[in-house]
């Protein structure tokens, strides 16, 4: 089971991925609804794995992943955001995310996303995830 | 060429067409009629709820969706997936929902704009209630389209500076 730092400003998001993360087995440690409140729980909670959004008050979440990541060079971060600019893909990888999920929230996506990350919680996938693919 | 079409093929209609993908795909509610005509009104009168998200950067623009009660009731019922929800919980997920909806249909559309939105930033959705309208300043221009479904209606706004929907435009690269 992994625990699951949960990151968004939106109320209903929050409460959907804690649905979903209970759904598929694994443990939301805490429901942060900015950027700085995610690094100050990041270094209390430890997650195994961070859900991300990036536009939010106070920090956003790109600049959010740039601090976890100088706290935890292993940390494993997926932004889940409704940005569909290619330089916000760049961005969020080149400062350190490991996947970049596209709003609406697609659960299938999520579950595989999270088995890229850790193989022992992978399930049977056929292709791989393309975030503009839901675009048009 | 008319202002409208400039304003159409840049901005609205990339924004109409990932809104009714997503209201039709991912929600499963049902269009009524054309929804594609686009009017530039000089005041927008609103719905119950607004969500308005500005955008900067590389393109200033403010975005402005608004929704009867019974598209956002449905909305929020189809987000909590059948979990019980109480009276007050239910208002707050209404506002909620309204602003993860413009937001969603906003980024998502970015990468359709001029030049793949470059450059352009986005603000955290506010949400207004009971507010009647919003008169455009001299120099400012609306354009809004109204989208009609089997749970009720929403409009999409933009509201921006009149240069921007009578002249090409000129992004940074």
């Amino acid at each position: 089971m992994l625990n699951i730092l949960i990151v968004d400003d939106s109320l209903i998001i929050r409460k959907n991925l804690t649905r979903i993360v209970k759904k598929t087995g694994h443990n939301v440690v805490y429901l942060a609804s900015s950027g700085v409140e995610a690094v100050e729980e990041y270094q209390k909670q430890k997650p195994d794995l961070v859900t991300m959004d990036i536009t939010m008050p106070d920090m956003n979440g790109i600049e959010a992943v740039r601090h976890i990541v100088a706290i935890d060079e292993d940390a494993k971060i997926i932004m889940i955001t409704s940005h569909g600019q290619e330089e916000m893909v760049i961005k969020a990888i080149q400062s350190g995310a490991m996947g970049y999920l596209l709003k609406p929230i697609n659960e299938d996506k999520l579950i595989e996303s999270i088995g890229k990350i850790f193989p022992e919680y992978a399930k049977e996938t056929s292709d791989d995830i393309d975030i503009y693919d839901d675009i048009f | 060429m008319t202002k409208e079409f400039l304003c159409k093929d840049d901005i609205l209609t990339p924004l109409l067409k990932r809104t009714k993908t997503l209201l039709v795909k991912n929600f499963n509610l049902k269009l009524i009629g054309n929804n594609s005509e686009i009017y530039c009104p000089d005041k927008l009168d609103l719905k119950n709820l607004t969500s308005m998200i500005g955008t900067g950067g590389t393109l200033s623009i403010i975005f402005a969706v608004s929704y009867e009660d019974k598209i956002l009731e449905e909305l929020v019922k189809i987000f909590m997936n059948g979990e019980k929800i109480d009276k007050e919980e239910f208002e707050e997920l209404k506002e909620s929902v309204a602003s993860e909806i413009a937001n969603t249909i906003i980024g998502n559309s970015l990468h359709f704009f001029p030049n793949k939105g470059r450059g352009v930033t986005i603000t955290p959705p506010i949400t207004i209630t009971k507010a009647k309208s919003i008169s455009k300043y001299k120099g400012s221009k609306i354009a809004t389209s109204n989208i009609v479904t089997n749970f009720g209606e929403m409009t999409i706004n933009t509201i921006g500076p009149r240069l921007l929907f009578v002249k090409k435009f000129n992004f940074k690269e």
